[in-house]
């Protein structure tokens, strides 16, 4: 067995639905078994509801791979699966008797997987089949699977080896990130969250927080998703928790931290009451209308939900990087939020460590895994060493808390715990003393590694050329002002420009592309702002220029021009995306022209690049001068953003001929042999003339503008700003259907339309809003 | 050339199907027709098909799959001779009023005894406009191209039409509806139509029980000022109509009763931003030409384009409620553009039977600024 061509999963609840998504994302076929065919069926139109909050697909077309069925359809079904995939109920009764019944259906040599986030899965095999014993792995995939990459690959005692290698392989070339743990209860990150969280219920009594202060701390500030605490446990359901904590209690007896994980009586009392977080609308929040309100523990009240404020939270916030924010939060001997959260990381750190040897290896997959699973920026156990061992030691003798043998062997000997370089990550091997290396993948083109082998061919504050080798140049945009964003400015614009001295000399193709985040999350508002203020019209053409002529010389250079978008790749951002002659984009893409929402049009090449495929990609079904611009306009109207690269080819953005990669590690290699493959044969792109439907089309869009003005659906702004739309798209005063307009005019339109906007008090206003709030205006 | 009296045979429509997810999504406006057609051919065998002169199919947007002459594919496609002429005919709304009117005016003149008209839209697959839609600059700025929701608006405003009325008059609308549908008053107008996927179409998917909580708390459609709300505006619907039009001559001769005769008909023109009274002037130029008076009509069919503009039209004209719209009108039943004119002439004809009256009117308003009529008498026979 080396290739999953057909998969089985069985169970159609949450965890099977995502799980079942994952392999018809990457068009694979894939069974789904329940009780009956009406709850598998439900299953699939769960995940292929269209208006889905969570999208686990790529696009509700991919429901098609997707077949449901009932399990007394085994006889004739299960057979097809190379790979079948447990996911009933956390009962091990449940699971004992559904292994039984796979093992009598499943074809030998296939591979049989459980999704159990924590039950003793040597158990739940007890009796089956040599084939399938040699033949089975946990794979724990964490909620919601699409979007945690964790993969938690949990060999039984008989497993052959090439079946965790295969697993390990597979689930990497998809884009997951598998770690290898060990068959002990709730394996490795959700052993560690539990008592993490248990751990933080403690606390918040010990230092009298309430529920609001909790997750106002343990979230973003201590490097945690904005879930923090008591959210995460409402969004996970508390139930589940409470099963999870009470399974490490009874079945990991000598845990040290045994009585911590109990959980306590307010968590078992709101089981009873089934008030269990999201799925049930109540639990340590409830929605009431459009406010929220929040339990109180003692009166088992629900109160209007508070806004708490604390000093190191907020100097916390001025720092980009993790770590930073970790120190300067439990930095205060005098708050008691900071007294909280310092006991609280250093007691997760120990936790961990004396896990390692027990659920993991190694530190390092202990670390990974909390990242992985629980996407937190830092690992409990690497924080150690930005505080420093000797100084974290102290620091837990003043708590109480034990401090582990790892540790102390670290100061003792390496004085580090990990040690992360851009070629490998360095850990401490307990029973060697010394620190193990894992290198880093060599098989993809990681970033920080090329950066470190002096292969930096031009930088500036925002960008750089970087020699991928094989005469491929990489323009990487690297905005460290504003790394979560990574927007365009001048620096990036200038990078831009700088291509074409560089190709000329030493290479024959570019990707645009970068390992940040996100792609490119738009343009720099804040120097747009002040110039729109100061009414220095001539500059912001200039600006609008400036993009235009890069993009547009990259799309019609006379070498291959590769772009990579991933995550965010908003306005400025798709525009470059769209100036690729060639795209290879990350399957997560959110991208979109959103210009609209700070109140001006897309002016980098945007209209022109998206209206040209638009006419491109219909041309096939003669479709008449309009159609293509009403998609277009659509998309630039309402700023649509994808939910996913296929959405986006869907869209429009992207074509059908771009290629999608499920691993963002990959994509970077993939644009660059995408590059090279195209020098064969490469010839640049000409100009081109548009036939666009001119005035007539024009005012048949201006009507509607006008209907829905009058029906209030659109404010006055936002009105003008979709006449300006209109008016660039349906090709201003020049076009008509039998008089095509060149590249040139169109992008004169998009300038003058960007320049009347941006002296708009309306718009200003909305691009301030966006600076201050980070979403978008309507006025 | 003589005049000769003309009538109608028969008539038979389709199912009308919803916007969103309608059944009738599945067949093009072409092939909906053409199934319309051969079942009113096929139950009226005493009509040898060399005696159709032509068929002539109204439609409001006759391009894409409503393109190409369709009137002409639905000959062929319904497997009627070759030598049938085709003609497609756009009068937007009054399309296949017009293409009836056609008809009869040749056949009475005798170029011709006997012919189909046919009303087709499919406002999913064609939508509305069209697909390359533009505007004459000129035009457009004198307000040519005005919305209908907005010309309903301004009927409103200057008939003093709450939206309280509106509201009542669309609700009737679709109680008619319901009970027609419950008494079996559709059983001859409303052929099953076939889908690709094995199923038939057999009832209309927009007359529903009225939620008067969920009317009331719609917003104004077109105006947030206004009184206009899409439960008083007719729906988006497909769906295909057609008559078989023939002269009393030929029709003593074969032995088929003529359900009715076409006493006269007219279209007038009236401001395009009020096109919704254009039924006024075009009755009143009919009932003239008739020699009648509204008191000796008995059945009153008024396409309901919106309750306003129906509203504005009885209220000035002084039309009795009582006598309009018995079997629901186009709020409730749908208002496939094209579709429309056979229906309201078919229907009216339907009712005049129902009620046992002599005279009819079906009559609609028109984009752009008409209206239309079709007088109608209910042929009985001699005992």
């Amino acid at each position: 067995m080396n290739e999953i061509k057909h998969v089985a999963v069985v169970g159609g609840g949450i965890m099977g639905g995502g799980i079942a998504a994952l392999f018809a994302n990457e068009r694979i076929p894939v069974s789904v078994f329940d009780l009956d065919v009406a709850l598998s069926r439900k299953c699939v139109d769960a995940l292929t509801d269209p208006s889905a909050k969570i999208p686990l697909l790529y696009t509700p077309g991919h429901g098609k791979y997707i077949a449901p069925f009932a399990i007394s359809q085994y006889a004739g079904e299960l057979g097809k699966s190379d790979m079948i995939i447990e996911v009933v109920p956390e009962v091990m009764k449940i699971k004992k008797a559904a292994f039984q019944e796979i093992d009598k259906y499943r074809k030998p040599g296939s591979i049989v997987c459980t999704n159990t986030s924590g039950l003793s899965i040597a158990q739940m095999i007890d009796g089956c089949s040599e084939d399938l014993l040699e033949h089975f792995i946990g794979t724990h995939f964490f909620n919601p699977v699409r979007y945690l990459p964790l993969v938690e690959l949990i060999p039984g005692s008989r497993t052959r080896r090439e079946v965790v290698d295969l697993m390990r392989d597979f689930y990497t070339r998809i884009g997951k990130k598998p770690v290898l743990g060990r068959d002990t209860p709730n394996f490795i990150a959700n052993r560690i969250g539990v008592f993490q969280m248990m751990k933080v219920l403690r606390l918040m009594e010990k230092y009298s927080l309430t529920v609001e202060q909790v997750d106002m701390v343990t979230g973003p500030p201590l490097a945690n998703p904005k879930t923090a605490t008591f959210r995460l446990g409402d969004m996970v359901g508390i139930d589940t928790l409470y099963h999870a904590a009470l399974n490490q209690y009874e079945n990991c007896p000598k845990d040290e931290a045994r009585e911590t994980v109990k959980p306590p009586a307010y968590i078992e009392r709101l089981v009873k009451e089934k008030k269990l977080g999201d799925k049930t609308g109540s639990g340590f929040y409830a929605k009431n209308g459009k406010a929220i309100n929040v339990l109180d523990f003692k009166t088992w009240e629900y109160r209007p939900k508070t806004s708490p404020r604390s000093d190191v939270v907020k100097a916390a916030k001025g720092y980009g990087r993790p770590q930073e924010r970790i120190k300067v939060v439990i930095g205060d001997s005098k708050d008691p939020v900071s007294l909280f959260a310092k006991e609280a990381v250093l007691a997760s750190a120990a936790y961990a460590l004396n896990r390692v040897g027990e659920v993991a290896e190694d530190l390092f997959t202990i670390d990974n895994a909390m990242k992985w699973g629980f996407a937190k920026e830092v690992g409990p156990i690497e924080i150690l060493d930005h505080i420093g061992l000797e100084k974290s030691a102290e620091m837990m003798q003043d708590c109480g808390i034990a401090v582990p043998a790892l540790l102390k062997d670290a100061i003792a000997t390496t004085g580090q715990l990990c040690d992360t370089t851009p070629h490998e990550t360095r850990y401490f091997d307990g029973p060697s003393h010394t620190m193990k290396s894992v290198p880093a993948r060599t098989d993809v083109i990681l970033l920080p590694a090329v950066k470190d082998r002096n292969k930096v061919v031009r930088e500036n504050l925002s960008a750089r050329l970087i020699d991928l080798d094989d005469g491929v140049l990489l323009l990487e945009f690297d905005a460290r002002m504003v790394p979560s964003m990574n927007p365009i400015d001048d620096y990036v614009i200038s990078m831009m420009s700088q291509v074409f001295r560089e190709i000329p000399r030493n290479f024959r193709a570019l990707v645009i592309g970068n390992q940040a985040p996100h792609f490119c999350a738009g343009a720099q508002l804040q120097m747009l702002l002040e110039l729109s203020k100061a009414r220095r019209f001539d500059d912001i053409t200039m600006i609008s220029m400036a993009l235009q002529t890069a993009n547009l010389a990259l799309y019609h250079a006379d070498f291959p021009v590769v772009t990579a978008p991933h995550g965010m790749t908003l306005g400025g951002g798709m525009e470059v995306t769209l100036a690729g002659q060639t795209r290879v984009a990350c399957a997560e893409l959110y991208g979109g022209l959103v210009e609209v929402g700070v109140g001006v049009v897309p002016a980098g090449g945007g209209c022109l690049q998206l209206l040209a495929q638009m006419i491109d990609s219909m041309a096939k079904s003669r479709p008449g001068p309009l159609p293509p611009v009403l998609r277009a306009f659509d998309l630039i109207g309402y700023g649509k953003v994808s939910k996913s690269a296929h959405d986006a080819i869907e869209l429009g953005y992207l074509l059908k001929t771009d290629i999608v990669v499920s691993s963002k590690d990959e994509q970077i290699k993939r644009a660059k042999d995408v590059a090279l493959a195209r020098l064969q044969d490469f010839q640049a792109i000409p100009q081109r003339e548009l036939l666009l439907p001119g005035k007539g089309a024009y005012y048949v869009v201006d009507d509607q503008i006008n209907g829905m003005l009058k029906a209030k659906k659109l404010t006055e702004h936002s009105a003008r700003i979709a006449r300006h739309q209109a008016h660039i798209l349906t090709g201003g005063d020049r076009a008509n259907p039998a008089t095509p307009v060149d590249e040139g005019y169109i992008l004169e339109l998009e300038r003058e339309a960007f320049v009347a906007l941006c002296g708009t008090v309306e718009t200003q206003e909305r691009v301030a809003f966006m600076l201050k709030n980070g979403k978008p205006l309507i006025n | 050339m003589e005049v000769r009296k003309v009538g109608i045979v028969d008539y038979a429509r389709s199912p009308i199907s919803r916007a969103k997810g309608g059944a009738l999504n599945q067949l093009s406006g072409l092939e909906i027709a053409t199934q319309v057609v051969k079942r009113l051919l096929e139950r009226n065998p005493k009509l040898p098909l060399d005696k159709i002169e032509m068929l002539t199919a109204g439609c409001a947007f006759p391009e894409g799959e409503n393109g190409l002459n369709v009137a002409r594919q639905i000959v062929v496609k319904a497997g009627l001779p070759i030598e049938v002429a085709a003609v497609t005919v756009n009068q937007f709304c009054a399309s296949s009023q017009q293409s009836t009117m056609m008809l009869a005016d040749a056949i009475s003149v005798g170029k011709g005894e006997a012919g189909i008209s046919v009303g087709l839209e499919h406002m999913t697959r064609v939508p509305m406009g069209g697909f390359n839609a533009t505007f004459d600059k000129e035009l457009y700025e004198k307000e040519f191209y005005i919305s209908m929701g907005a010309t309903a608006e301004i009927l409103a405003k200057e008939g003093q039409i709450s939206r309280a009325e509106q509201e009542e008059f669309s609700v009737l609308s679709h109680r008619n509806a319901l009970k027609a549908w419950a008494d079996g008053a559709f059983a001859r107008d409303v052929v099953a139509i076939d889908l690709p996927d094995g199923s038939r179409v057999e009832r209309d998917e927009s007359p529903i029980e009225p939620n008067l909580e969920k009317i009331r708390s719609l917003a104004p459609a077109f105006d947030s000022e206004g009184t206009v709300t899409a439960a008083t505006s007719s729906p988006v619907t497909t769906g295909a109509a057609a008559l078989i039009v023939m002269s009393e001559e030929l029709a003593k001769q074969l032995g088929i009763p003529l359900r009715a005769t076409i006493v006269t008909t007219a279209v007038a023109g009236c401001d395009y931003r009020r096109m919704g009274m254009g039924p006024l002037p075009a009755t009143e130029k009919a009932l003239s030409r008739a020699g009648l008076k509204l008191k000796d009509i008995d059945v009153i069919e008024l396409n309901e384009a919106f309750a306003a503009q129906s509203l504005y039209v009885m209220k000035k004209g002084g039309w009795p409620l009582e006598k309009t719209n018995l079997l629901g009108g186009a709020i409730a039943l749908g208002h496939p553009l094209g579709m429309s004119g056979a229906r309201v002439i078919g229907q009216a004809i339907t009712v005049l039977e129902k009620v046992n009256g002599t005279h009819a009117i079906a009559t609609m308003c028109v984009g752009g600024g008409q209206g239309a009529t079709t007088v109608l008498k209910r042929e009985r026979r001699a005992a």
